[in-house]
């Protein structure tokens, strides 16, 4: 009887532990390119199952103004331990960016006193004619870069 | 003497005979005769109420059919004027991504900013995760 109540005492503060280390943070995405970019797709993930997804927004060029393309229903849901996000542009050239720029920033909520170890990897990078750039994603959030 | 009787002897022969037939011919309704015509009109309802449950059946058939053929055009690719899928890998290179939306953009200007983003939705849902990784 004993060792039934410590357990259910240990897994009570186990679990008031880890509702109070709940934390957010913001991971802003780099896609770097010599050649403009009109078309961009990434995936995200948590290789630490820590991360829940809870919005994302639109990066630095003036061409991806909008918020781009990913699943907002399993965003609103809390449902998204992963996220694949994406844009395009129907603008010129000449306006298109290249060099590093800030694509995305991606809002996450991490549960648990872990570390997360995020999984990124560019999906396709094209030009405006439908050309694969040799480009090279990258994020910067509160725990560190990765590349 | 009843006062009536008088008055009937006054009326002519030919109506006091009639009257008198329709009297010996009056149906008395027994309780017998009432339940059966109750069970008679009982069977009756009953069976328009039967009738009546066809076209239920086929309205739920039909909304059965309009169901099925929503969830298969939301899993099947729409089609062109020509027949061939538009949200599919316009551009060959293996996989449905982004780059197919920039190109349905490009090449097909008569589809509707609403046809676009379906299709750019359908491209980082997460069910086409493993399709994207």
């Amino acid at each position: 009887m004993r060792i039934l109540i410590a357990s259910l005492l240990l897994s009570l503060a186990s679990s008031v532990h880890a509702s109070e280390s709940t934390s957010f943070k913001t991971i802003d995405v780099y896609l770097d390119s010599e050649e403009p970019f009109a078309a961009w797709q990434f995936t995200l993930a948590d290789r630490n199952s820590l991360m829940r997804v809870v919005g994302v927004e639109n990066g630095e060029s003036p061409v991806f103004s909008a918020t781009p393309y990913y699943d907002r229903d399993a965003v609103a849901s809390g449902t998204a331990d992963r996220i694949i996000v994406a844009d395009f542009s129907l603008a010129q050239r000449e306006q298109l960016p290249s060099g590093r720029v800030r694509i995305a920033t991606v809002h996450v909520m991490l549960a648990g006193d872990g570390e997360p170890d995020f999984d990124l990897q560019l999906v396709t990078a094209t030009t405006e004619d439908g050309h694969i750039v040799d480009a090279v994603i990258s994020l910067e959030s509160d725990t560190g870069s990765t590349r | 003497m009843d006062p009536r009787d008088s008055d009937i002897e006054d009326l002519p022969q030919a109506l006091i005979d009639d009257l008198e037939a329709r009297d010996r011919g009056m149906t008395l309704l027994t309780a017998r005769v009432d339940r059966h015509i109750e069970a008679q009109a009982f069977a009756q309802f009953s069976a328009r109420r039967k009738r009546r449950r066809v076209p239920r059946a086929a309205w739920a058939a039909l909304a059965a059919s309009l169901l099925v053929a929503i969830l298969v055009l939301d899993r099947n690719p729409i089609d062109d004027d020509m027949g061939h899928e538009i949200y599919a890998d316009l551009d060959g290179s293996g996989r449905i991504d982004i780059a197919d939306v920039l190109h349905l953009a490009r090449q097909r200007e008569r589809l509707s900013q609403e046809e676009i983003n379906a299709f750019a939705m359908k491209v980082v849902s997460l069910s086409s995760w493993e399709k994207a990784s």
